[in-house]
């Protein structure tokens, strides 16, 4: 776009609307400020501002984390149960994920849009409520204690679009030339989608398995139906709290997941940068 | 791409090569979805069950067949909160295309690649924090001596803390920070497409920046527009950790009530036909979705 030719773009009407952008961008990320801000009163109450800045409420998060004697709310178990079950649904999305998204990019078969809808919108649109409720009604019939992968699988379900998506759009950017000339050279199918494919999607795989992660790790509504006293996930723990003592320890624990957030989308945003640049 | 995979097909002969070529796909494709099929299915599953019991009675939903459920869909009580649901969604969605609008325009016109991926990150943050953690943030924003009241009771002089919190303006004020990547984003791609000659020409031939708006940007924009409108409107008819969290008890969303009839009220048939609704809503605007999004990419493709 040339300087000379944004007419009536410039002046006036270019800083209005940046103004404006900046203004709805400091009202839509306000909650998350507030959140950061709260977490570092020197009292007990939510009064705003803060009366004085301190890092009592971290100090307190601390001590419950870091001693277990301290660790009355369970905090350090429900982080820890977070945790493992992020890690164990990006594993799952990522197995499950990859070939389905070979399949659908380098195969043409019958019923392909049907399958391309079913795996890369439907778990989107399918209302969270409704499996949560249909997945509590089937583990209560069948009587099945699947301990921790209850919410595996369930996370799995829903994050599973997400890593496709990422796979499919890097896909895309690969020259099927050069897996056949892989496989011309001698190269089986399996090795050639192993040495060839796979290194060169590494920047997809890993968006959307960074995606799954944050997904699975602040889900609430599956945990929600899903929870029970052995598995006890960080979100479910917040939310208990937030019902019986709204103390600002609350917002110490939400600012770290919030810093969590932030890291995991600019790692995201920086591997979709280099893959632009790439191309 | 398309030429390799479809090429076997279209060569004639060797009959028997092709056959056995394909045969050998088919297992790798079927070997290839497997595990995905796994996840599917059992959601395949939850909407089967959640169809099966809701043509059931409660503690038979498995053995008796009845109409009963749907039936009482038509109960007042449903109504209003179908009307609720229906409502607070559409009225989410209007606001945020709306507030959506100028960061698209930002967005698409912006020179420098910078400003735009800050903006982007900054707009997909409210949507990929945890709702609960953001919901802390409203509480402190909107409460009785939060932020928003300590700015209108400096402004002006009332005598009573406006109630922000646990009603409709607060779960009408979290869904519309939560969903506006979803209106901005298709906004972008719409705006973008549009040259910037036409814009020329309609001020050359004398048209106000106003008139550009209104006659060349607007009606250009639209299929953007609406694809905003119409995912915004989609994902917040599923609402459901938002007016749990703002919401107090005063609102009740579609969700809400299955949360309440299947859990505590343990009617499962009931539970069951309010899914259905909330699963009927969502492939309507699925379908709705389509028809933009064909409607978009065939627009560009007529413009080149």
């Amino acid at each position: 776009m040339d300087e000379q030719t944004s007419v009536g773009r410039r002046g006036a009407e270019a800083t209005a609307i940046r103004i404006f952008t900046g203004f709805l961008l400091v009202l839509l990320l306000l909650p998350i400020v507030m959140v950061l801000a709260m977490s570092f009163t020197s009292v007990t109450t939510l009064q705003f501002p803060p009366p004085d800045l301190s890092l009592r409420w971290y100090a307190e998060v601390w001590s419950m984390v870091s001693d277990e004697q301290n660790d009355f709310t369970r905090l350090r178990e429900s982080f820890e149960t977070s945790f493992v079950i992020a890690v164990l649904t990006s594993l799952v999305c990522l197995l499950a994920g990859v070939p389905a998204a070979y399949a659908l990019v380098r195969f043409r078969f019958l019923g392909h849009r049907v399958v391309e809808e079913l795996l890369l919108s439907v778990p989107i649109i399918f209302p969270t409520v409704v499996l949560g409720v249909a997945l509590l009604v089937i583990v209560s019939i069948s009587g099945l204690d699947l301990g921790i992968f209850q919410l595996v699988i369930a996370h799995s379900i829903i994050g599973l679009p997400f890593m496709m998506r990422n796979c499919v759009a890097a896909l895309h950017g690969i020259d099927p030339s050069l897996q056949e000339a892989a496989k011309t050279l001698g190269a089986s199918s399996v090795r050639a989608f192993v040495e060839v494919i796979l290194p060169l999607i590494r920047g997809g795989m890993s968006s959307g398995v960074l995606l799954v992660f944050i997904l699975s790790f602040n889900e609430f509504t599956l945990s929600y139906f899903l929870y029970t006293v052995d598995v006890f996930p960080l979100s479910i723990w917040l939310f208990q709290q937030s019902n019986t003592s709204f103390s600002p320890a609350i917002f110490a624990v939400s600012s770290l997941m919030i810093v969590i957030n932030i890291v995991v989308i600019l790692i995201v945003d920086k591997a979709f940068g280099a893959q632009k640049a790439v191309r | 791409m398309t030429a390799i995979t479809s090429a076997p097909q279209r060569r004639p002969a060797p009959q028997f090569a092709t056959r056995r070529l394909s045969l050998s796909k088919g297992r790798t494709v079927v070997l290839l979805l497997l595990p995905a099929a796994f996840l599917i299915g059992l959601l395949t599953v939850c909407g089967l069950a959640v169809l099966r019991m809701s043509f059931g009675r409660k503690n038979a939903e498995w053995t008796q067949w009845t109409f009963d459920s749907y039936t009482a869909l038509t109960d007042p009580y449903f109504v209003s909160i179908l009307v609720d649901t229906l409502w607070l969604a559409l009225l989410s969605a209007v606001i945020t295309a709306v507030i959506s609008f100028p960061i698209a325009l930002f967005m698409a016109r912006t020179r420098s690649e910078v400003a735009r991926r800050l903006v982007l990150i900054c707009i997909m943050l409210p949507m990929l924090v945890s709702l609960l953690v953001q919901s802390f943030g409203w509480v402190a924003i909107l409460g009785p001596d939060g932020l928003a009241n300590q700015i209108v009771g400096a402004i002006f002089d009332v005598e009573r803390p406006l109630a922000l919190l646990f009603n409709r303006t607060g779960v009408l004020l979290g869904l519309i920070q939560t969903t506006v990547p979803l209106a901005v984003l298709p906004m972008v791609a719409s705006l973008k497409s549009i040259p910037l000659s036409l814009e020329e020409a309609a001020s050359v031939l004398g048209a106000s920046r106003a008139k550009v708006y209104t006659d060349v940007i607007l009606p250009l924009s639209w299929p953007g527009i609406a694809a905003g409108l119409v995912l915004v409107f989609g994902f917040n008819t599923g609402a459901f950790v938002v007016p749990l969290l703002l919401g107090g008890l005063k609102v009740t969303t579609l969700a809400l009530v299955i949360r309440d009839q299947m859990g505590t009220l343990l009617n499962w048939p009931m539970g069951s036909a309010l899914s259905l609704v909330l699963i009927a809503f969502a492939l309507t605007v699925q379908a709705l979705q389509g028809v933009v999004s064909r409607r978009v990419s065939t627009e560009e493709k007529s413009r080149g």
